[in-house]
């Protein structure tokens, strides 16, 4: 309850103070020094709601998984051959990959604890997890809006939160809304912007206002390119791809060929992109086109580090 | 006889925790409670129970461990440095039951800390009409044998080193223990069988203190209550683990000039 007041009161301080909350959430992230670095108050509160934020994310893991704490292998484990309960069996598994997860508690079998590992799987919030379902997804949307609303910046709760609205496509509407209020607080955002585009090809067959949405993507991806995470990273290289695929079926070969080469300059291991810059002449066979593809694929893949 | 030793030497430490005002700082805590519980209460907490209920039973078990632990270590140095000592140990009993006795009455001050504590956190939740299952019973005792735990390591310690350091290492040991399992278990497969039984010795000699805690059973929904049987074992391994650090704490106790 204490960090909740705390919460409370970070968040009561930004709308309270309405010029010292622009400072530390400014709608456009300065080039140089931001607040934080300058101003001892404002880098402690900055740190306060970023890790507040952090942690309400992956307090949405214990949610999904009913209080039952998950874990990455180890590198020793992996190599050790083990392997992790696998994905859910509920038709979540685009919320997370969960192949390389095991429980916290270990289970039996792995445990030397004996009666102290017994008693821990009875007191703790434990169960076998292999083929488990998860609860709702819509149960933790709650704590997505909660963190935002501590940290604005914090863009994984934006694109996770929109992705859980969308699961029911009638939503879609809402997961954009959402989505739109996130892109106010981070206006240069690739994923967010790309998330969007996502929306608009997919659910409403969009494909203009889509490839506007990657465009914008596109331009900021590409102007920030060396300083990209590797969540955005992963977002502009999608971004690439679907402008390939959006103007291939809009018929606009130029911005097509732009789009796509530029991504393969930016991504030269990229399969996908490779593919759809150098399509088979429809002229060929068959088995040539096949030819074709493997012949570029392999190219591209030859890129790989 | 010794029942009545034990009673009056408990009763002693509580007055004393009272005067001290230790229990204004229960006070406190518990208005930190009711205020940020009105503080979340301005922004809804729509959906937000079972995270509610999260930091509820997180802040409650912090606080009251971190009370247990200062009030078990700083016990008895104070005793000797302000020679209350002396009239006590005048009077008809052994060095082995003043422990005890001690020991007994910072188990209850840090009893009647939390239930304080726990019954705010309960009124506060009350008011958002967040409820809790059954467990909740289960996990209220289930802390409370946890606490005697506790006490009894921030006793030991305090005997043996200056009360800054044992409240440091009772700080290290109770909130550590839990990783230092969870790594002996990840790391035990890849080591050679010596080592091996080095990390089952750590185990066994680390307190348990997680088992005692409920928690994630109490705020997640449908778990079902712990069998008896588990909270028979926790009772015996509180018993035992006191027994053994009342035990240690005698042992440097008995002979150490005051």
């Amino acid at each position: 309850m204490a960090v909740a007041a705390i919460c409370a009161c970070a968040v009561a301080c930004g709308g309270w103070i309405g010029n010292f909350a622009q400072v530390l959430n400014p709608p456009v992230r300065p080039a140089g020094l931001e607040a934080h670095e300058t101003s001892a108050g404002a880098s402690l509160l900055g740190q306060f709601r970023a890790s507040a934020s952090a942690w309400l994310y992956l307090h949405t893991d214990l949610y999904l998984h009913n209080g039952v704490e998950m874990r990455p292998l180890s590198d020793a484990e992996k190599l050790a051959g083990r392997h992790g309960v696998g994905a859910a069996d509920d038709g979540h598994e685009q919320l997370a990959d969960e192949n390389n997860l095991v429980t916290v508690v270990p289970g039996k079998e792995r445990d030397f604890r004996g009666v102290f590992g017994d008693l821990e799987r009875a007191t703790a919030a434990y169960k076998k997890m292999e083929g488990h379902k998860h609860n709702e997804p819509e149960n933790t949307l709650p704590l997505f809006r909660l963190m935002t609303l501590i940290d604005p910046q914090f863009v994984p709760g934006w694109t996770m939160g929109a992705t859980i609205i969308a699961r029911d496509d009638a939503r879609t509407g809402e997961a954009l809304s959402y989505l739109k209020q996130g892109l106010r607080e981070n206006p240069d955002s690739v994923e967010i912007l790309s998330q969007l585009g996502y929306y608009d090809i997919t659910r409403w067959k969009r494909l203009d206002e889509g490839a506007e949405w990657m465009e914008r993507a596109r331009a900021f991806g590409y102007d920030r390119f060396k300083f990209l995470d590797e969540s955005e990273l992963d977002a502009l290289r999608s971004v690439y791809r679907w402008l390939g695929l959006c103007y291939r079926d809009m018929a606009q070969f130029d911005k097509l060929r732009s789009a796509l080469s530029e991504g393969a300059r930016l991504f030269p291991d990229d399969v996908i992109i490779a593919r759809l810059l150098n399509p088979p002449p429809i002229i060929l066979s068959d088995s040539a086109k096949k030819a074709w593809t493997a012949r570029i694929e392999k190219a591209a893949g030859s890129q790989i580090r | 006889m010794k029942a009545r030793v034990y009673k009056a030497l408990a009763k002693a430490v509580v007055l004393e925790s009272i005067r001290r005002k230790d229990l204004w700082v229960v006070a406190i805590l518990g208005f930190l409670i009711l205020v940020s519980s009105g503080a979340l209460g301005l922004f809804g907490i729509g959906g937000l129970e079972i995270f509610v209920k999260d930091l509820a039973v997180s802040v409650l078990g912090l606080f009251s461990t971190i009370l247990a632990v200062l009030i078990a270590t700083r016990m008895m140095p104070e005793e000797i440095k302000q020679r209350t000592l002396y009239p006590l140990l005048a009077r008809p009993i052994t060095r082995l039951d003043l422990i005890i006795g001690k020991t007994l009455g910072a188990i209850a001050v840090s009893w009647i800390a939390f239930l304080l504590l726990a019954a705010l956190t309960g009124l506060a939740l009350a008011g958002f009409h967040v409820t809790f299952e059954p467990i909740m019973a289960q996990y209220l005792l289930a802390k409370m044998m946890g606490l005697v735990v506790i006490c009894g390591l921030g006793v030991a310690f305090s005997t043996l080193m200056t009360p800054s350091a044992a409240s440091t290492m009772c700080f290290v040991i109770v909130f550590g223990s839990t990783m230092i399992s969870r790594a002996l278990v990840m790391a035990y497969e890849s080591c050679s069988p010596l080592l091996q039984w080095v990390f089952k010795l750590i185990d066994w000699a680390l307190p348990q203190v997680s088992l005692f805690d409920l928690g994630g059973r109490a705020v997640y929904m449908h778990w079902s209550p712990v069998p008896m049987w588990v909270m028979g074992a926790l009772a015996l391994y509180m018993a035992v683990y006191f027994a053994g650090a009342t035990g240690l704490s005698w042992l440097k106790f008995r002979r150490q000039p005051l």
